[in-house]
């Protein structure tokens, strides 16, 4: 797979190849995760490679070029599909929140915590999907930049254009929203035979 | 269940994401061990982030994707230009920024000549391979044969029978390969391309995985355990294998690095 750019650019279109193209699907990822569509992720990732190239210039090789192309397809989501998107059925948050101590406070925790996170357990893609889609976007987008892409705290704070100390914060929140619905949902399916309190 | 009077709520989240220094960690771990409201809390997360890394890792992307963005790049037809960039990557957040650099650095050598002591195996592992990506740390011998690669440690003397991963069939190139030392102890220590250019490093010692600091996730595969480490955006899987840890580092997403050790562990 390589890109054609145009022949007068060779040496810049070449390192703007080799510098972005390992994190097409990552982005795509993130893309699809955020728009929930996939025809709107190809386009926002399309658009990111372009604006990407277009201020190659100004990219200082050797300083993280994902943190860099993430940060453009979070601007290019917030400025062009964010006021589209229908905020999903998104919890409450607080409500969630407080289930979660009760939730840890189970009596059958021993038996149950290592029957939820048996790995030959068949966790189904569209319930888990539903799950991370039911967080708030901005919430979803830190679980997805620290936990699945490795982002610092930093690099993640960079890219949502917030501080360090509100990207902390969604994350903490974040996980345990998920905890709770991937708790739920391990009940629902019979893994955990003892409802949560 | 039994509490401690003082519960932990970020220090949690940090030592999940190795964001502690020492003395917190072995403060908070210590805390871990007696209060059981806490524990429970740790692994609720851990086992989530555990799980969100493996299961929204990127699949792959559509096929016409990529065509779709040659053309559009083809259409652009303008050279990459000295514009002004998108938000976060503008000059004026960099003098704050450097401030707090110099204020840190400062900081870190003072730590430095006031506390001597060891950095933890997988931040000097990460350090390594970042170092070969920044181009100050080169490689000793270039070849895409793994038998030549085994030769060459084998001619270094590694206190173990040098044994190099042949990873073509996941569609990862050895590069090549050189002795780095790890402690003063010299380690076998691979580079491999993958299909996109992405670097993975393969690197093995004599030693064990216990001797690995706490904060890892664990996974299992097979019966044999791995042990997970993030340090800056660089992913570590680390595994036992007789008397040598092998460990496989990369910048990619966590999920591919397990698979890969997964994969090779066998």
């Amino acid at each position: 797979m390589a890109f054609s750019a145009p022949n007068e650019n060779e040496p810049a279109a070449t390192r703007f190849e080799a510098a972005t193209l390992p994190f097409m699907e990552a982005l795509y990822n993130q893309a699809l995760r955020l728009t929930q569509r996939r025809e709107d992720a190809g386009d926002v990732v399309q658009e990111t490679y372009l604006r990407a190239y277009r201020t190659f210039a100004n990219f200082k090789e050797g300083t993280n070029c994902k943190a860099w192309l993430f940060t453009i397809l979070y601007s290019i989501f917030v400025n062009k599909y964010r006021k589209e998107q229908r905020e999903p059925d998104t919890v409450s948050i607080e409500e969630l929140e407080e289930k979660f101590h009760p939730t840890l406070a189970d009596p059958d925790w021993e038996t149950n915590f290592p029957a939820l996170t048996r790995s030959e357990f068949d966790w189904q893609e569209p319930e888990v999907n539903h799950a991370l889609a039911k967080l708030p976007e901005d919430f979803r987008s830190a679980v997805l930049l620290v936990d699945v892409e490795a982002f610092t705290y930093e690099e993640a704070a960079a890219a949502l254009d917030c501080p360090v100390g509100t990207l902390r914060s969604r994350l903490f929140r974040a996980r345990r929203i998920l905890f709770l619905e991937l708790h739920d949902y391990a009940r629902r399916r019979g893994l955990i035979r003892r409802p949560p309190i | 269940m039994p509490t401690s009077p003082r519960h932990f709520k970020d220090e949690i989240q940090d030592l999940l994401d190795n964001r502690l220094d020492a003395p917190m960690r072995a403060e908070v771990e210590r805390h871990l061990e007696s209060c059981s409201e806490c524990r429970r809390e740790f692994e609720a997360l851990r086992w989530t982030k555990l799980f969100a890394a493996q299961q929204f890792a990127a699949k792959e992307a559509p096929s016409e994707l990529h065509q779709n963005i040659s053309r559009a790049l083809k259409a652009d037809g303008g050279s990459p230009k000295t514009i002004t960039p998108l938000r976060d990557f503008q000059t004026p957040k960099l003098k704050p920024i450097l401030a707090w650099a110099a204020a840190l650095v400062a900081l870190g050598i003072l730590a430095l000549i006031l506390i001597p002591k060891q950095r933890p195996l997988p931040e000097v592992v990460a350090r390594d391979f970042r170092k070969y990506q920044n181009q100050k740390l080169t490689l000793e011998v270039n070849t895409p044969d793994v038998k030549q690669m085994e030769a060459f440690f084998d001619a270094h003397g590694l206190p173990f029978k040098p044994h190099v991963y042949d990873l073509s069939s996941k569609n990862y190139r050895l590069v090549g390969g050189r002795v780095q030392y790890l402690r003063g102890q010299p380690t076998e220590w691979v580079v491999y391309h993958g299909p996109n250019n992405q670097v993975l490093l393969c690197q093995m010692y004599v030693g064990t995985v216990s001797e690995l600091p706490a904060g890892a996730m664990e996974r299992e595969n097979r019966g044999k355990k791995f042990h997970v480490y993030q340090v800056k955006g660089t992913t570590m899987v680390f595994w036992q294998d007789h008397k040598v840890v092998c460990v496989l580092i990369s910048d990619m997403p966590v999920e591919n690095v397990v698979r890969l050790a997964f994969a090779k562990a066998i």
